[in-house]
């Protein structure tokens, strides 16, 4: 089942001539369409200024693209009956990079992952606690862990927290923004194979943002490559790539012993 | 291989806690030092340290750094300041915060230069233009006049490494400078510090969380663990007949890919 | 910031607030702990020096200044706490409504309070106060008004500067909207600007709602506001200048707590 369609998105910033001011445009995202199915894991990458994480916020529902349409289960996001909206919400998770700043700094970490529960009001107080420590479980971290704040966490830890948080309304399709690009490299490892043990239980879909191509392509079934704002290129299973932009970010991969050293060495 | 720095037995607490402990590293001319270890492992400290800006609460409670002969840990205030503007140079991982957001490039370069020679604005100016094309950045004589939030992070991190070469810095002291960066601009970063280290006689301390850093620049390795450098050796012996247990797991973390 | 600031500015504030607590419970308390009926005029006991049974003396008409002072704690401290409190909880309905709505709504908004804003607060206090007549009513009035513009223009910058915040993208993307998000994460976090300003402006309060009484366009007499107080003493100040200057303390005193207990907010703030 077609889980997600994204059509001719068009997003520019800037605004139209309004009263006495004139319009300005600068656009970010072109033509981009593509789509998703149920249980899929689907990578963008690009570079910096590719206009990736636009995407990614307008897949998610919380900025509305210039032009095109984005049909979530069927329902398109942005012209979607509050009563739909608030259906899709359940389904639509995300996962942010700046862990930190994800959070609110005047919440306790139970408070932050029982706020989505809240929310949808089927869950009684027991229930809550019951399924804040299973995700807390879920994502490796010790029940303790409830009663502190954010700041007093790892990044690492942060970062779960956030994945438990998005895990908390069972959704279908999370999207992670550059999720674990700020975290050093024994982590990523641990968070990546948390992510596919977890889209293996719950039979997932996400949509992988990132500038790490490695990663992506570790990550995810076929990987769409961004430039510019535009959709260049698609990687599939057998991972060839022709286009420029794909080719350049693969050229920057760095090699994984001196002897793989791609700058010119003395 | 001509000593340029050399940390001896370095130790720093923060109340009574060691954050780091008995520190030894060599920086060698024409050789880029690679730091390894986990956030929290205390390397950005040791950068600090070396500079002598740490935090009012930490203190350094033993040990020498010898540049010059010289203990800088005892030399005067004036003496530290020459040192420390004009030999060794710091390279932070967030570019943004290095710069005053409101002084233009050039004036940033000024204030460098100013500080430690004697010239006149066009000299000044012909080094900083000379400095921004050897860390290709694209316009130098337009990029005199921007201010800093006009430039990229990529942007502002080799204008950061151009800033160190105008002034000639003997040593570099780069704290995780391409985490902030994607994937690209990490590879022109890390192409810079390979022509400092080919073109000038430039030591290089290089710390990161990145194998691949290490694998890709690093012509000798430390790793730190807990605030204490648990192995020490060069880049090939790293890679290939690693010691220590946690090196071992470092190494498996990028296995996966 | 060094743990010396921290603790010097904790020291400030604890030291101000609790004497500012006393005079607030002095004021609450004042019709028991008042030795005279402040407003009772006795002509034979006009002017008289300070005694066990008049500390502070008496006034023109005969009346105790002490229980004068006391009752007036409730009309210039009392007025001005009211008077905030009143206004930043109408500022915040309305700047968090226009700061989540945006759009045409935030405009028009923004254009009108420029326009109102464009006189100091004390101008447009004054003018609503010529059109609505001196009474101490009219003088809530128009200060509420003239706050609540105010403050709203603050409020909704406050709330626009945390929009693009990522927790709070993140609550909505769990599902968190309108008030619920105004209450769970808008207001929490921007509780300590909001109480300094808050605490900071009550001295000015304070001394408009005495300015205004000093020139007969705020209450009346025989209330004891201190601002009325300075004004009723102004007759006799060759004579008993004591009758102005006890009222005058009192409002510089109270102001000046205030004001270090503002700055000590900043401080720890930061």
């Amino acid at each position: 089942m077609t889980l997600l369609e994204v059509n001719n998105i068009e997003m520019q910033y800037g605004h139209k001539p309004f009263m006495f001011k004139r319009g300005r445009k600068a656009p970010v995202l072109q033509e981009v369409t593509f789509s998703l199915q149920e249980g899929e894991c689907l990578g963008i990458v690009g570079q910096s200024g590719s206009g990736k994480s636009t995407l990614g916020r307008i897949i998610l529902g919380i900025e509305r693209p210039t032009k095109g349409e984005v049909l979530f289960q069927g329902i398109n996001l942005y012209e979607a009956t509050s009563k739909h909206k608030k259906i899709i919400r359940r389904d639509l998770q995300a996962v942010f990079q700046n862990s930190y700043h994800s959070f609110n700094p005047k919440q306790t970490i139970f408070e932050i992952i029982e706020e989505p529960l809240l929310n949808f009001e089927r869950f009684s107080k027991t229930d809550r606690q019951h399924k804040v420590k299973e995700l807390l479980d879920c994502v490796e971290l010790e029940s303790t862990i409830a009663q502190n704040y954010p700041s007093q966490l790892s990044g690492g830890q942060q970062q779960r927290v956030n994945i438990a948080r998005a895990l908390a309304l069972n959704p279908k399709l999370i999207v992670l923004d550059e999720a674990i690009s700020s975290l050093d490299m024994i982590l990523q490892k641990h968070i990546i194979q948390l992510l596919q043990t977890l889209q293996k239980d719950r039979q997932l879909a996400y949509i992988f943002i990132s500038h790490d191509l490695q990663a992506t392509r570790f990550m995810s079934d076929r990987v769409l490559v961004m430039q510019h704002g535009q959709l260049v290129e698609e990687i599939g299973k057998d991972g060839a790539y022709k286009h420029l932009a794909s080719l350049e970010l693969y050229n920057a991969i760095l090699p994984s012993h001196p002897r793989e050293r791609t700058i010119n060495n003395t | 291989m001509e000593k340029v720095l050399e940390v001896q037995d370095l130790t720093v607490k923060i109340g009574e806690k060691n954050i780091i402990s008995s520190i030894n590293l060599t920086a060698y001319k024409g050789r880029v030092l690679g730091i390894i270890g986990e956030s929290g492992s205390g390397k950005t400290m040791l950068c600090h340290a070396i500079m002598q800006s740490l935090p009012a609460s930490a203190q350094i409670t033993q040990g020498q750094i010898i540049y010059q002969q010289e203990n800088l840990l005892n030399v005067s205030a004036t003496k530290l300041r020459t040192y420390r503007g004009r030999h060794l140079s710091m390279i932070m991982q967030n570019p943004s915060i290095a710069f005053d957001r409101i002084q233009t490039i050039e004036s940033h370069f000024r204030e460098s230069l100013k500080a430690h020679f004697v010239m006149t604005k066009n000299e000044m100016r012909q080094i900083a233009l000379d400095a921004m094309d050897k860390v290709n950045l694209p316009n130098p004589q337009q990029l005199l006049h921007y201010y800093p939030f006009q430039l990229s992070g990529g942007m502002l991190q080799r204008m950061m490494i151009a800033l160190s070469l105008a002034i000639q810095a003997s040593v570099y002291i780069a704290d995780e400078p391409t985490t902030a960066l994607d994937t690209v601009n990490q590879k022109q970063v890390l192409t810079l510090f390979h022509r400092i280290r080919s073109e000038t006689e430039a030591a290089i301390i290089l710390v990161t969380h990145d194998i691949g850093v290490i694998a890709e620049l690093a012509d000798d390795v430390a790793v730190m663990y807990q605030g204490e450098i648990i192995e020490h050796t060069n880049v090939y012996d790293f890679f290939d007949a690693p010691q220590h247990p946690y090196t071992k797991k470092l190494l498996q973390s990028r296995i996966l890919f | 910031m060094s743990l010396l600031h921290k603790e010097r500015a904790n020291v400030k504030r604890l030291f101000s607030l609790t004497i500012l607590l006393i005079i607030g419970l002095l004021g609450l308390f004042a019709p028991i702990l008042m030795s005279h009926d402040p407003l009772a005029v006795d002509i034979s006991k006009k002017f008289l020096g300070p005694t066990w049974d008049y500390p502070l003396g008496t006034d023109h008409l005969g009346r105790c200044v002490f229980s004068r002072l006391l009752l007036g704690i409730r009309y210039s401290l009392g007025s001005a706490l009211v008077i905030q409190i009143v206004a930043i909880l109408l500022a915040i309905l309305l700047g968090a409504f226009v700061a989540l709505k945006r759009g045409m709504t935030d405009y028009v908004f923004i254009r009108i309070c420029d326009i109102l804003l464009a006189f100091p607060t004390l101008v447009l206090a004054f003018g609503l106060l010529g059109l609505l007549g001196p009474s101490l009513k009219n003088v809530f009035i128009a200060l509420v008004f003239t706050q609540f513009i105010y403050y709203s223009r603050l409020i909704r910058s406050l709330f626009i500067g945390m929009n693009e915040k990522g927790f709070i993208q993140a609550a909505k993307i769990s599902g968190t909207s309108g008030i619920k998000l105004i209450i769970r994460h808008y207001i929490p976090n921007l509780l300590p600007p909001i109480v300094t300003i808050v605490v900071l402006d009550i001295g000015k309060i304070i001394l408009e709602i005495a300015g205004f009484s000093f020139i007969g366009l705020g209450v009346q007499a025989p209330i004891p506001e201190w601002g009325m107080m300075v004004s009723e003493g102004k007759q006799y100040i060759r004579q008993h200048p004591e009758l102005m200057l006890y009222p005058g303390l009192a409002i510089v005193f109270v102001v000046l707590l205030l004001n270090y207990l503002a700055s000590s907010f900043k401080k720890l703030d930061q």
